[in-house]
């Protein structure tokens, strides 16, 4: 038996979503690309003389070849002209190219001077345990799906810093994040004095 | 321009490989299933991998789509069955007679919804699987029972165990 | 005297420490790179597409009928053979399809395979003729664009943009990636979140909707019509001369502040709300902007 359903429900309306990584439409996308060029590889019609000497072999022997044979050559032709594709289609690789290797000294970019994550949640969770009438408000709920949001942005900029370049860029984004968290903070902290 | 017929619109431009349809219904639906697949697998890699096979499902099948349903609960079947695919190993489930025990699930312990994800998280996976798909994704134990491979009764008890658990640890957590 | 030399000593023993520290923190890094050129033919009607990741672009034009490319992958690593084989993980794909030519870059893993762990980036050198239409896509990387005469399409996600001497329709849409734009003619729509937008030697149509912006327009004599939406942002207008335009201005929760001199047809302000309205019924080029939780500021 269950009791009090409904507060499992209403929890469960308020459990937080997740937004996928750029990389997952690049993949879909990319194998949507593959696939849609595949199909526009040429077909070729053979000539009229392939079947008469079919025809001419199977009169000879009286028999018909075996459909294995048949079939044989069938996937030998295909294979052929996928390869000719493929070739044709992909590998800027193996043309124009060539692979150089130099040496650099630099210093490795670290990334461990971002705030923590755990840090932010700590925050508002301390925040909430002062003061839990703040916490059911639409406002707090907006603020905290916000700096959530940014957090998942940080996280997605902090796996690509690079470790062996600056990071120029990348920094004054995660600082941006960074001061929009504080801010919303600050806002919901204004509003529980 | 009401939803139903953008939605058209966008599954027109789908069934047509336009990328720009297609980029369309997966920035509609990425957040829901991204969530659900991550939900049903515990964590962001395989929900990526569900997320993307998910999808690339949709498009190759979206023409045998007849519209017997909503679009939406449509993609959701999908994502949710891909999900469960990359967990499948992980998914052990006893057959269990329908007598089950008289224990009360009292949710008004349930004060702090924070500990709730962090408590779904910590439940096996195949109490997780049918907690999320039943309670979270509103699935119907027939349904669940379908893509799982298990009967009915088993979806519904272990249905019960898992909410039983999940108290458990939130009793812990909370206390 | 003595006090002296023991004190440049001291000095320059510190500069020298100093400076081993830092030798000490670098590492020796090996670079592997990839060069590719090609070149395809065009005629008018094709046009390009590029989809990058981790790309820095640069597309300029010029006066032949060919899309000429020279791409290098980098990937570096202080171990040779892991920047060797992550460098083989980045994969380069174009294609000419009817009219459409397109070219991208994407990291691609065989089953089993691990995600790079070198740092991997690609440098793109287009050159396409003046009035080819581009489509460009990045993530994670630097887009710069100069002297195109044709329509200009731009997504980007976490990487700056740079345009420069372009006339033509241009579109961009951004997130978290700083916009600039110099001496552009022709009509501007901007989409952007999380993107600073600066704008300067502007003739034409400007439409921006943005949100968490710093917009600064400035030197934009010669523009016919500006609409701007923005969210959450500052405005600053530094047109040259404010008489020179008509202005419609509505604001929630923001501030307004404009020159002394500049006395408005309509200024109302109602609890959260201003209003302000200079020059409203001439023939002057329009500025409108609507702004929630900002600052407008209009100089001189």
């Amino acid at each position: 038996m269950e009791n009090n359903n409904d507060i499992l429900k209403n929890a469960i309306q308020n459990l937080p979503e997740y937004i996928p990584e750029e990389n997952v439409w690049i993949s879909i996308d990319n194998a949507l690309s593959k696939k849609e060029t595949l199909t526009t590889l040429p077909n070729y019609t053979p000539p009229e003389s392939v079947w008469n000497n079919i025809e001419k072999s199977l009169s000879k022997s009286g028999q018909p070849k075996p459909v294995l044979t048949i079939r044989l050559k069938q996937i030998m032709a295909v294979a052929a002209l996928l390869l000719i594709g493929l070739i044709v289609f992909n590998n800027l690789k193996s043309k124009n190219s060539s692979i150089s290797h130099s040496e650099e000294w630099t210093e490795v970019q670290t990334t461990g001077e971002w705030n923590d994550n755990n840090e932010l949640k700590n925050v508002l969770n301390l925040i909430c345990d002062n003061n839990p009438s703040v916490c059911i408000t639409p406002e707090y709920k907006q603020a905290k799906a916000r700096i959530e949001q940014l957090e998942q942005s940080k996280q997605i900029i902090l796996k690509q810093m690079n470790k062996y370049e600056p990071n120029t860029d990348l920094e004054i984004m995660l600082t941006k994040i960074e001061l929009e968290q504080t801010g919303l903070i600050k806002q919901i902290m204004q509003k529980t004095l | 321009m009401p939803e139903s017929t953008n939605e058209k619109i966008i599954v027109q431009g789908c069934l047509q490989n336009n990328r720009q349809a297609q980029k369309n219904l997966y920035d509609k639906y990425k957040t829901e299933m991204y969530t659900l697949a991550y939900r049903i697998t515990n964590n962001f890699e395989d929900a990526n991998d569900a997320l993307q096979e998910g999808f690339l499902q949709v498009f190759e099948n979206l023409k045998t789509f007849k519209g017997n349903s909503k679009l939406g609960t449509w993609i959701h079947t999908i994502v949710a069955r891909v999900a469960i695919k990359k967990i499948k190993n992980k998914i052990h489930f006893v057959e269990i007679n329908d007598s089950i025990t008289n224990n009360i699930i009292d949710w008004s312990m349930l004060t702090d919804v924070r500990y709730l994800e962090e408590a779904i998280a910590s439940l096996p996976a195949g109490y997780r699987t049918v907690f999320t798909l039943y309670e979270v994704e509103g699935f119907k134990h027939k349904e669940i029972a379908e893509m799982l491979n298990i009967s009915v009764s088993t979806s519904k008890t272990q249905l019960f165990k898992a909410k039983r658990l999940l108290m458990e640890h939130l009793k812990n957590t909370i206390s | 005297m003595y006090k002296l030399k023991q004190y440049i000593t001291a000095l320059l023993i510190m500069i020298f420490l100093t400076g081993l520290q830092k030798t000490m923190a670098q590492v020796k890094v090996h670079v592997m790179s990839r060069k590719i050129n090609k070149s395809i033919n065009w005629k008018p009607g094709m046009t390009f597409w590029l989809t990058g990741e981790r790309a820095e672009i640069f597309c300029a034009t010029h006066q032949k009928n060919t899309i000429d490319f020279e791409i290098e992958i980098i990937s570096k690593n202080e171990d040779r053979k892991t920047a060797e084989a992550d460098l083989d993980k980045m994969k380069l794909v174009d294609q000419v399809s009817g009219k459409k030519v397109s070219l991208r870059n994407y990291v691609e893993l065989n089953r089993g395979e691990s995600k790079p762990e070198s740092d991997l980036k690609v440098i793109y050198h287009v050159k396409v003729p003046e009035n080819c239409k581009v489509f460009i896509s990045n993530y994670f990387g630097k887009t710069r664009v100069i002297a195109l005469k044709s329509s200009l399409t731009i997504n980007s996600k976490f990487s700056p943009v740079k345009l420069q001497n372009i006339a033509g329709n241009i579109t961009i849409n951004s997130n978290f990636g700083d916009i600039s734009i110099d001496s552009i003619y022709g009509t501007v729509t901007l989409q952007t979140t999380r993107s600073d937008i600066s704008i300067r030697n502007f003739s034409g149509l400007l439409d921006i909707h943005s949100d968490y912006a710093t917009i600064l327009l400035s030197k934009i004599n010669n523009l016919t019509k500006a609409a701007i939406h923005a969210d959450k942002s500052n405005i600053n207008l530094n047109t040259g001369d404010y008489n020179r335009y008509s202005y419609f201005i509505s604001t929630t929760d923001s501030k307004i502040i404009k020159p002394d001199k500049m006395h408005p047809d309509i200024f109302k302000e109602e609890k959260t709300k201003t209003q302000l309205h200079f020059n409203a019924k001439t023939n002057k080029p329009q500025i409108t902007i609507e702004l929630n939780m900002g600052i407008i500021t209009i100089e001189n």
